[in-house]
């Protein structure tokens, strides 16, 4: 169960330290984040009732959560009825054996890939390799990443943190020839080399964006269009969901449209929204003449008899991320899973466990931005406190009481209150460089060991008024 | 039906009832106007603005003829010499294949590609030329459906995209699309069979059941988009696009470079009668 520990558990601080002393990569969060952040705000305002619709879209999924087991029959019937077929899996390594059979049986040997997180989540890449299936990821960013052997940093822009010249070096080093540096002839290139393993693919990999269960349509969403080809030119076509993903009628699909992409890049909708109901029919010439829904569990259904189900209305958009004080400085790879920002610091722990990300939680001022950008309104912060609560539960931190309770009866005796503060002064103040302590004595250096203290004001609040 | 399966959603049932909080598994209330952005008092002019938006490009012509030639003006302007042509009633009605052999284009029918070539001509075209089913105003976006006339690869592999388009399939909001606005639609084509009534893509009679499915065996699937909505079995086609400008990427320190996947271009020749 535990899938992301043998990759990505990893010293936290150590991968905040990395990313805040990388002006480079300092560079591109604060350009991407402001950037998308502007737009989602922008999205939101242009789009007439869009407070009610984003209302709505919370419903529906409360409502399809609530009923989930029901939708998700319903939604295999209709694929069925459409000539499509449905798996279960239980966990990571299910989904990874259920694809590679459905490869082997249908004998494919080249697979193209568009981006999909649950695919990095069962980490299914190494899995058909190792069944000597060829994957291509096809969104430009993700092939880029694949090349570079990293895991992507955004949502949507997962190779932000590099530069042209970066990319530059990795596809040059992949077309044999020294490429040009500029966007549009580096993209060229991708254009080209991504045709050669599209012609060739015979199975396509896809993630889905929603599933309706009315009509077992698979919604699909990119701009670049890769999704679009995986789905063209495969003959098998295999699409990957979690089981949240399922919505119950085609008239909900439009809300999450009108909302997703006005979200994460404030665009009304990303160029290529693609419903996809079944396998090509007959006469067709094109389009896949297999088609394959997997349906993921691998720890959600824990999640939804608890009160952290409502992290399974994320529609992935990214929005939560651009908008995080903490994810804008320390960017995607620092969290160590392969969700990140806010909402990542939820799954993570909630799908791996809480006690082997112990610092997920606490990497949140709790400052509510992300509630607000959310399309579907989800409520982070308060699912990161209750996890800080999971964390010490049973575990009784003695000092801190201790702390508590000295506060407690300082805070009730006005006169020891003001000796308190007066000593504090006095012994603080001349540790303060520019109104902060950079280093604090005894137990508070944990606080100053990661971010500095504010150092006493030289007068109290009441001492001001009086003179006032 | 096997245990895989049983077992999976007997967990979520499960997990269902254990995290449903009293009250909260209700019915799930109308939509009602949320959202529906519409087009404003002239639609025609918020398409062009919205897909001007996107990236794409709207040439209002008044009448077949002038589509023509703004077609083949296109096509020159391009530099195209292979030339994917969709088929449908819309289409046909402009007579392009002739018109494009007679300037020296090699044309290719999407209903009439040698057996086994199939690939290779998809891939190797210069410019693809589609009907489209609607517009949508708001998002200035073009709906495509696939059928046997025309394949997914037309609006999708050649680096140029020209779809020929009229009045009557345009739609003020996505809404409207899937069939649930309050306000009047502009009517159009409808789609499945080009030319027969049929009122967007409108919500499905409620499934009587999930379970009622033993009875697959009657009918023979898969079956063609035609008789799956004659049938009442489907109301969708095997794949429906919404293409809303020229394929985009950011990818690279967020310079929007078009093309990376999709045509580079698109056109839309807009018939404004």
């Amino acid at each position: 169960m535990n899938v992301f520990a043998a990759h990505e558990h990893h010293a936290f601080v150590e991968a905040v330290d990395h990313a805040l002393h990388d002006p480079q990569l300092q560079k591109a969060m604060a350009g991407l984040t402001e950037t998308l952040l502007a737009a989602n705000r922008r999205g939101y305002a242009a789009l007439p009732g869009s407070a009610e619709l984003r209302d709505h879209a919370k419903r529906i999924k409360e409502h399809a959560l609530s009923h989930l087991d029901q939708y998700l029959e319903q939604l295999e019937a209709s694929i069925q009825r459409v000539g499509g077929h449905v798996h279960w899996a239980a966990n990571a390594e299910e989904a990874r054996q259920i694809v590679v059979e459905i490869a082997r049986k249908a004998n494919c040997r080249r697979a193209v890939k568009s981006k999909s997180m649950t695919s990095e989540e069962i980490h299914l890449n190494p899995a058909l390799e190792a069944a000597g299936i060829e994957v291509t990821e096809t969104d430009f960013g993700e092939f880029i990443i694949q090349l570079a052997g990293e895991r992507p940093s955004h949502l949507v822009a997962p190779a932000v943190h590099h530069t042209r010249q970066s990319i530059g070096r990795i596809l040059s080093r992949r077309a044999g020839e020294q490429l040009a540096d500029d966007p549009a002839s580096l993209a060229c290139t991708g254009r080209r080399l991504l045709r050669e393993k599209f012609y060739q693919a015979d199975l396509g990999i896809t993630g889905v964006n929603f599933a309706v269960a009315e009509t077992g349509t698979i919604a699909l969403v990119t701009n670049e269009g890769n999704g679009r080809l995986t789905t063209t030119c495969a003959r098998v076509h295999v699409a990957l969901m979690g089981m949240e993903k399922v919505i119950p009628r085609l008239a909900d699909l439009p809300v999450f449209l009108k909302l997703l992409a006005r979200a994460a890049t404030g665009q009304t909708l990303s160029v290529y929204t693609t419903l996809i109901t079944g396998p090509r029919r007959p006469g067709e010439l094109d389009g896949p003449e297999e088609f394959h829904l997997v349906i993921l569990d691998n720890g959600r259904s824990r999640i939804l008899a608890t009160p952290f189900r409502e992290s399974l209305q994320c529609i992935r958009c990214g929005a939560c991320l651009n908008a995080c004080p903490v994810y804008r400085r320390i960017g995607g790879h620092a969290y160590g899973g392969v969700y990140s920002g806010p909402i990542g610091s939820i799954l993570t722990p909630l799908y791996d466990s809480v006690s082997a990300n112990p610092h997920l939680p606490h990497a949140s001022s709790l400052c509510g931005a992300c509630q607000t950008a959310c399309p579907v309104r989800i409520n982070i912060p308060h699912m990161l406190v209750g996890l800080r609560e999971l964390q010490h539960q049973g575990k009784p931190n003695r000092l801190e009481k201790l702390a508590y309770r000295t506060w407690y009866h300082v805070f009730r005796r006005p006169r020891l209150y003001r000796l308190a503060l007066a000593l504090a002064r006095l012994f603080l103040r001349p540790m303060a460089r520019e109104g902060w302590l950079q280093r604090l004595p005894g137990p508070g250096a944990g606080w100053t060991a990661t971010r500095d203290f504010p150092a006493p004001a030289r007068q109290s609040f009441r001492q001001r008024w009086r003179d006032l | 039906m096997n245990s895989a399966r049983d077992a999976f959603l007997g967990r979520v049932r499960e997990a269902v009832a254990a995290g449903n909080r009293a009250g909260h598994a209700g019915p799930l209330e109308p939509r009602g106007s949320a959202g529906y952005q519409g087009a404003g008092t002239d639609p025609v002019a918020c398409f062009k603005d919205t897909f001007a938006a996107a990236g794409g490009q709207t040439h209002l012509v008044s009448d077949t003829e002038t589509a023509v030639s703004c077609v083949l003006g296109l096509v020159q302007a391009a530099g195209a010499r292979k030339i994917l042509l969709g088929r449908g009633n819309f289409v046909d009605k402009l007579a392009l294949s002739e018109r494009l052999r007679s300037e020296g284009r090699e044309v290719c029918l999407t209903d009439a590609l040698p057996a086994g070539q199939n690939r290779e001509i998809l891939f190797a075209a210069d410019l693809g030329i589609s009907g489209v089913d609607y517009l949508i105003a708001e998002t200035g976006s073009v709906v495509v459906l696939t059928r046997a006339s025309e394949p997914r690869s037309l609006s999708l592999l050649p680096p140029v995209h020209i779809a020929v388009a009229e009045r009557s399939q345009l739609l003020p909001d996505l809404f409207d699309l899937f069939g649930l606005s309050p306000l009047p639609r502009f009517g159009g084509e409808g789609w499945g069979v080009r030319g027969k009534n049929h009122p967007g893509l409108g919500p499905l009679t409620p499934d009587p059941s999930p379970r009622s499915t033993g009875e697959r065996g009657e009918h023979a699937l898969p079956l063609t988009f035609d008789e799956a909505v004659q049938q009442g079995r489907t109301d969708l086609p095997s794949c429906l696009t919404l293409i809303t400008g020229p394929s985009k990427t950011g990818d690279i320190e967020m310079r929007l470079v078009t093309g990376v996947h999709g045509p580079r271009e698109i056109h839309v020749v807009f018939i404004n009668r």
